[in-house]
């Protein structure tokens, strides 16, 4: 059961894409975990590549938009256990994914 | 087993051993990223690609790298390396650029293999921090070998690019071996018997030719540090490192570090580098 706050955190995380692809963190599978100690927010994330070059951009939008939902401290923690594959992508990310072509 | 979450958890004769390996894979990597990276004009299209692409994983592999040396010098109090070139640890072939196609080659087949036989030896390690890591670099380096591999079959019909393959053959080897570490050394003790890494450099070098034995066959490459045998099916080493000279916590023979050139560009780098959060 997740809970309230956390819930809206993987909501609010639902705005922030990756920047290389019009579609969000959450569909492309990149969420690995979310922890709400009251104004506090611990984001564990797994990019998809060792060298991903929109790794600050990404942390900057995480922050901005969890920053809005009221939360004064925004942790990130990259995940890299399991690796992320496009398996972990959700149906209608890959759906996009596909729209914007590359085949998944 | 037991399982280290953090440095402090490590016993004492591990931590030093352990943070000397990953500054040597960090340095290496982040060298041989720069290595590749030079070769965004290569024979063929095809490979500029492959080059660039695989100059990025080395890169992101040394980004991910450098992050686990950060615990050790927060948490131990490690002191941080001075930026010069002698305190460098990266392989020391790696110290110059590529003379030519053959040497990326060369690299892109057992330098870089070396490199990965080392992190495969991780994928059960105690240490936790590194294991979870370890899989997505792997995952990462995966084509690298099928790219060498695919060029040196390629060298090797023509019979003048093959006689210069051997030759870099014969040159690089011993230095390559003798990566792998030294065995019964103190850190490698303490590597192996904490479970950091699951074999010995023995058992390390005996991978390593393992992977290579085979495609120098395949190729009919004369390289005479590798044999094989008839009996067993199996390609084994001739000649062990000679370790005269060598410092088993840079895993150098000489401690030079990367020349004059190379160096300028890596404090380029940082002098360029922009704050960021």
């Amino acid at each position: 059961m997740v809970k309230p706050d956390e819930a809206r955190v993987w909501e609010a995380l639902r705005d922030v894409t990756d920047p290389e692809m019009p579609i969000s963190l959450v569909d492309m599978g990149m969420v690995y975990g979310v922890c709400v100690e009251g104004d506090r927010v611990r984001v564990q994330l797994g990019l998809t590549a060792t060298a991903c070059p929109a790794m600050e951009f990404i942390c900057q939008d995480v922050r901005e938009r969890l920053q809005q939902e009221g939360f004064d401290q925004v942790e990130i923690e990259f995940v890299w256990d399991p690796p992320w594959t496009k398996e972990r992508m959700t149906e209608e990310g890959k759906i996009a994914l596909r729209h914007w072509g590359v085949s998944v | 087993m037991n399982e280290y979450k953090s440095p402090k958890e490590l016993p004492p004769e591990a931590q030093g051993a352990l943070f000397d390996l990953l500054l040597v894979l960090a340095d290496s990597k982040h060298l041989l990223g720069l290595r590749y990276g030079e070769w965004l004009s290569a024979p063929a299209l095809e490979a500029s690609i492959a080059a660039v692409s695989m100059a990025q994983d080395e890169f992101g592999h040394a980004r991910l790298l450098y992050g686990l040396l950060e615990s050790f010098h927060q948490e131990l109090n490690l002191p941080r390396r001075t930026e010069e070139p002698s305190q460098y640890r990266n392989l020391e072939l790696l110290d110059r650029a590529f003379a030519d196609w053959t040497d990326f080659v060369v690299a892109n087949t057992v330098l870089d293999t070396a490199m990965t036989v080392q992190l495969e030896a991780f994928k059960e390690s105690s240490y936790l921090p590194l294991r979870q890591r370890v899989a997505k670099m792997l995952q990462e380096e995966r084509f690298h070998f099928q790219h060498g591999k695919g060029w040196v079959l390629r060298l090797v019909s023509a019979p003048k690019a093959k006689a210069e393959l051997e030759h870099r053959l014969r040159i690089v080897w011993p230095t390559v071996s003798a990566w792998l570490g030294k065995p019964s050394s103190r850190s490698e003790q303490a590597l192996t018997g904490f479970g950091i890494q699951d074999t010995d450099s023995d058992g390390l070098r005996t991978r390593f030719v393992e992977r290579l034995g085979p495609l120098f066959q395949q190729a009919n490459l004369s390289v005479p540090m590798i044999a094989w045998d008839a009996i067993t099916g199996q390609s084994v080493l001739t000649t062990p490192p000679d370790w005269t000279g060598w410092d088993e916590s840079f895993r150098r023979f000489s401690r030079t570090g990367p020349d004059r050139e190379t160096f300028a560009q890596i404090e380029a780098l940082y002098a360029h580098s922009y704050p960021v959060e």
